[in-house]
């Protein structure tokens, strides 16, 4: 779902990615902003997310028997798995993008 | 020489056949020259821009910028000759709508390994000179369609390009601010006007140059 969401707002970003092409943009130039963007809302939701686990470890640790619900290498598995997943779904739409003919992209106006 | 272009010609499959947009088209174009591209709607004028201007690369024949041969070189490598060289004025300005002018104004000099002040001072340097230090901050919605090209003009010209390719520019590119930058420009215009401007105008029909001419074969006209 995450990839789907990434390839549509690239998709939405054609006449953007176009034109910065037709700008003299490199490939790798349009790839880097494309994953900077995904990786700073990954950001910003990664930080929401771990707020918001901790708080409810509060609640968990009543329930939970043997396993600490603030269990460290935990937490920072499961971020750095997101983390990983983030990038390739950004990754891939990125890749795709700096395919765009900026002739196509130009004309599609 | 500048540019030259040799037999080059743009065609698309149409049935059994092709249909060309270009026809051996033979155009050489020196340093410092204020070339227009003229000729009736479908002449193939934007096409031949747009291939001057190394977006195409779906066309034959050769084409040597600064003595290089574009028609050999790898996309990335016209696209490093693009960025260092050439600035563009598009026909509909194509400014990116969810950045302020100032913004717009930067993008050329991001991708040249321009530090951040000189950035700064660049951009604030060609406000001043088109005299839109008041838009900023402005978004091109809230522009009116002469303000939006000349910033279009602005950003083609602030990484001081050796060439300015302009597609149907109307007045803003022989403006005293366009003048200002020193560059070849090769513009494509309907307008005697604007053409009188130049030193020689090229004339297409059918894909084909039908005719050239330097501006002392022609009358003046009177603006």
């Amino acid at each position: 779902m995450i990839s789907d969401l990434r390839y549509y707002s690239v998709a939405q970003r054609g006449r953007e990615i176009g034109i910065r092409m037709a700008l003299g943009t490199q490939a790798r130039d349009v790839r880097a902003l494309i994953v900077a963007q995904a990786l700073r809302m990954g950001a910003a939701g990664l930080a929401i997310g771990l707020v918001g686990a901790r708080l409810a470890t509060r609640v968990l640790d009543s329930l939970l028997f043997g396993v600490s619900a603030s269990d460290p290498l935990t937490f920072a598995g499961v971020s750095a798995s997101l983390v990983a997943v983030l990038l390739l779904a950004a990754y891939l739409p990125a890749r795709r993008a700096t395919r765009v003919d900026p002739m196509v992209a130009l004309r599609t106006e | 020489m500048l540019i030259s272009l040799r037999n080059v010609e743009k065609s698309y499959p149409h049935g059994v056949g092709r249909t060309y947009v270009l026809r051996r088209v033979n155009v050489d174009i020196k340093e410092g020259e204020f070339v227009s591209i003229m000729g009736p709607s479908g002449a193939g004028k934007s096409t031949l821009l747009h291939i001057l201007g190394m977006h195409d690369s779906a066309w034959s024949g050769e084409y040597y910028f600064m003595d290089q041969p574009v028609h050999r070189l790898t996309p990335k490598q016209r696209s490093e000759l693009h960025k260092k060289h050439i600035g563009f004025v598009f026909q509909s300005y194509h400014l990116l709508d969810n950045l302020t002018v100032y913004e717009n104004l930067e993008i050329p000099l991001s991708y040249r390994n321009v530090s951040r002040k000189d950035r700064q001072s660049m951009v604030a340097d060609i406000l001043d000179r088109f005299q839109i230090v008041g838009k900023k901050d402005l978004y091109p919605n809230q522009l009116s369609g002469g303000q939006q090209q000349l910033v279009g003009v602005a950003r083609a010209v602030i990484a001081n390009p050796q060439v300015v390719l302009a597609d149907e520019p109307t007045g803003n590119l022989h403006s005293a601010q366009g003048k200002e930058s020193g560059a070849t420009i090769v513009q494509v215009t309907h307008s005697e006007v604007n053409a009188s401007y130049g030193t020689r105008i090229i004339q297409l029909r059918d894909g084909w140059v039908v005719d050239e001419e330097t501006s002392n074969q022609r009358p003046a006209v009177h603006v």
